[in-house]
């Protein structure tokens, strides 16, 4: 019986490692199988795309030659050759090889769609005709806009500089006539983006994907001394709901209300499991974990710590201070005030309503081993506050900050508190484009803090908590044993990653962000790594049930915990974002 | 009060076993509502609400994935990074450097993470 209570507690964990250490653990362990197929993919990356380090080079060479002068002309604001520097900068991406594009061809997920779900899959020569039809009267519109406002912007720049740059009106007007060109210059790109659509058929493409994840992660499953064959079947109902949730993802209102393939994989898995039930047959390859710390070891590539340097002290203060310091008060009230029953789902909460939502919610569930119901529940109150606050936050800011401070405090402010980025940015463009850059990049240092938390979240839930559940004292040795092993591979990549970031960074600026940004990760790691999230959500949503579900819920502490944690976030970050970049850092605030 | 089993029926675990036609009348219905969202409920919330219709023709103008996890998925991101770094970079502002006072938040945000781990409840 209690082995049986074992087994059942087991199997709701979203990891689970055994107190002891062998040799034979490095190719029968899913943490071990998720570091090593995850490294497989991150040298495969490396492989394709470091030999076309010396063309982004020339690349940039080339934009430096031609406009890198001419952008140094002042410092009194950004000039036309300014931005045309940094956009042929931006030109240089190794993930557009020939290589690359095939890879992202071969990945891609379901394409957007609207009234029908087959414009997913297939659009032939007519449909991509007419839809650039559609868009090139948009795209004329905007063209001229852009004509006009660049004419403008070279003629206040023409004044300025006849006056040395030295007339503060003159620079003004021109600072204004040049941010007006690039705001056309943005909707003129966008809307010509969309005269180019061109037919395509991702069926051929989504089957052969199928077949190598069944054998990708079958390798791995044969190597545990797991049924394979029974694995490959059972693969194929997984792959197809995790197709089905990446298509609602896609569909246009889902899209524009936020609502991701994470949502969506879980929804979809929890229906089948709750009304019909999930198949007998399908079961082998229900595997969260396995999926999970693989995408996790992808995801440890992609925190490059160079990233946290771009706005200065100000901004890591913001993003660094404020967010562990709201985890921990959190963590605490959860645990001493609301006497929340999980210390896991409080600690997956905390993770998600401060860090960066579901990918924070991702790795510290696997780092203290929560339940998948744990999991589920922290990932759809983020998504449910994500969508309101997205809305709710910019009228906020427009109906009450100072016109002055709306862009740089506003951004900082959102970019400190909504929980997912791509929310972040939806609400930063709506303040402008200033706002829209500062909440991102304010939440891509927030992002790079994940995996400090994780690590530490591992650390005292194996050390700590652990040790006062099992009333062991835990040694140097258990802490081994214990410690969730592929947060190891999530760190080194991270590090390695960060290290190649930086040396090809001191080669040549922009170098960097072109071979490993737009290269390794942009070109392969995040390929694959949202195809093998999904595959665990879906895995979650077919274990789940909503009567075990809704127990984690009961008193709604859940709930209480998130606002209260979520209130305490806006109030320390609005705080801090405004001593930092108007009261300490203010020459700062005045350069973005 | 429970209903017989009968061999039509469907076992969830944790679950009452349901009748087949009820399982599958209950998927379908689910499956329809999330239809109606995406084609009537969804859009027609938006057009009730300004504000949700101003940030979605942002989101559609500007192309912005508002679905997105993490902060590769979207190139405002990319261009905020850029774009502040540059902005930075020709300005030679020297709060934005890797100097003493950037390393000493970092060395605070690990203390503030340490005296967690060391002061945190157990139980």
């Amino acid at each position: 019986m209690d082995e049986e209570k074992m087994v059942k507690k087991e199997d709701q964990e979203v990891v689970r490692d055994v107190g002891k250490w062998e040799w034979s653990e490095l190719i029968k362990k899913e943490d071990w199988w998720a570091i090593w197929l995850g490294f497989i993919i991150l040298i495969a990356g490396m492989v394709i795309y470091f030999p076309h380090s010396g063309e982004m080079k020339a690349k940039i060479e080339k934009a430096n030659v031609e406009w890198g002068e001419a952008a140094k002309r002042t410092d009194a604001f950004k000039t036309i050759a300014w931005y045309k520097l940094s956009d042929a900068k931006k030109k240089a991406e190794a993930r557009k090889i020939k290589t690359g594009k095939w890879l992202s061809k071969f990945t891609k997920k379901p394409h957007k769609w609207s009234g029908n779900p087959l414009g997913a899959f297939v659009m032939g020569k007519e449909g991509a005709e007419a839809k650039n039809q559609k868009g090139l009267e948009k795209y004329e519109k905007a063209k001229a806009a852009e004509k006009e406002a660049f004419a403008a912007a070279q003629e206040a720049e023409s004044r300025a500089e006849t006056a040395g740059f030295k007339d503060e009106s003159l620079n003004a007007e021109a600072k204004s006539s040049i941010a007006k060109w690039r705001d056309t210059h943005l909707k003129a790109s966008k809307a010509k983006g969309k005269t180019k659509n061109k037919p395509y058929n991702q069926i051929g493409y989504l089957i052969g994907l199928g077949v190598f994840f069944a054998i990708f992660f079958g390798i791995g499953t044969a190597a545990m001394g797991r049924p394979v064959g029974q694995f490959l079947v059972a693969f194929i109902f997984v792959y197809l709901i995790t197709v089905l949730a990446f298509t609602a993802s896609s569909q246009a209102t889902m899209k524009q209300y936020g609502i991701g393939y994470a949502a969506w994989a879980i929804i979809f898995g929890m229906l089948i499991s709750n009304t019909v039930g999930t198949p007998k047959w399908a079961m082998p390859a229900v595997q969260t974990e396995y999926y999970i710390k693989t995408g996790l070891v992808l995801l440890g590539a992609k925190i490059l710590f160079e990233k946290i340097i771009v706005i200065g002290t100000a901004g890591i203060f913001v993003a660094w201070v404020v967010t562990p310091t709201v985890w921990l008060i959190t963590y605490w009230f959860g645990q001493k005030i609301i006497k929340m029953p999980s210390k896991r789902l409080n600690a997956t909460i905390c993770s998600d309503m401060s860090v960066c939502g579901v990918s924070a919610a991702i790795a510290t569930a696997a780092a203290c081993k929560a339940k998948k119901e744990e999991l589920t529940l922290a990932v759809g109150l983020s998504l449910v506050f994500t969508s309101i606050m997205m809305i709710v936050m910019p009228i906020i800011i427009k109906a009450t900050f100072p016109v002055d401070k709306q862009l740089v405090l506003g951004g900082a402010w959102m970019g400190g508190t909504i929980d997912a980025t791509g929310a972040v940015a939806a609400a930063g463009a709506f303040l402008g484009e200033k706002a829209l850059y500062v909440a991102a990049t304010i939440k891509m240092i927030q992002n790079v803090l994940i995996g400090v938390i994780a690590f530490f979240v591992a650390l005292y839930f194996t050390t700590r908590v652990e040790a006062a559940e099992t009333g062991q004292k835990v040694g140097l040795m258990e802490i081994w044993y214990r410690f969730p092993k592929f947060v190891l591979g999530f760190i080194v990549a991270s590090i390695v990653f960060s290290l190649l970031y930086t040396s090809y960074n001191a080669e040549m600026s922009g170098l960097g962000r072109a071979m490993i940004d737009r290269g390794t990760i942009k070109g392969m790691s995040d390929l694959f790594r949202g195809w093998f999230f999904a595959l665990s959500f879906v895995s979650i949503g077919l274990a789940t049930n909503f009567r075990e579900l809704s127990e984690h819920f009961r008193g709604g502490k859940p709930l209480i915990l998130y606002v209260t944690g979520q209130s305490f976030n806006l109030i320390l970050t609005l705080t801090v974002a405004y001593i930092m970049f108007y009261i300490i850092f203010p020459g700062l605030t005045a350069t973005i | 009060m429970s209903r017989d089993r009968t061999s039509r029926d469907i076992e969830i675990p944790g679950k009452e076993p349901r009748s087949r036609v009820r399982a599958w009348g209950l998927l379908i219905f689910f499956s329809m509502l999330i239809v109606a969202f995406g084609s009537v409920i969804g859009p027609w919330i938006q057009n009730k609400i300004p504000t949700m219709q101003q940030i979605v023709q942002i989101i559609e103008e500007r192309d912005i994935d508002s679905a997105a996890y993490f902060y590769t998925e979207i190139e405002a991101s990319d261009d905020g990074e850029q774009y502040i770094r540059e902005s930075i970079r020709f300005s030679g502002h020297k709060d934005a450097k890797l100097n003493f006072t950037f390393l000493s938040v970092v060395v605070l945000s690990i203390i503030i993470l340490l005296l967690g781990y060391r002061f945190l409840p157990n139980d």
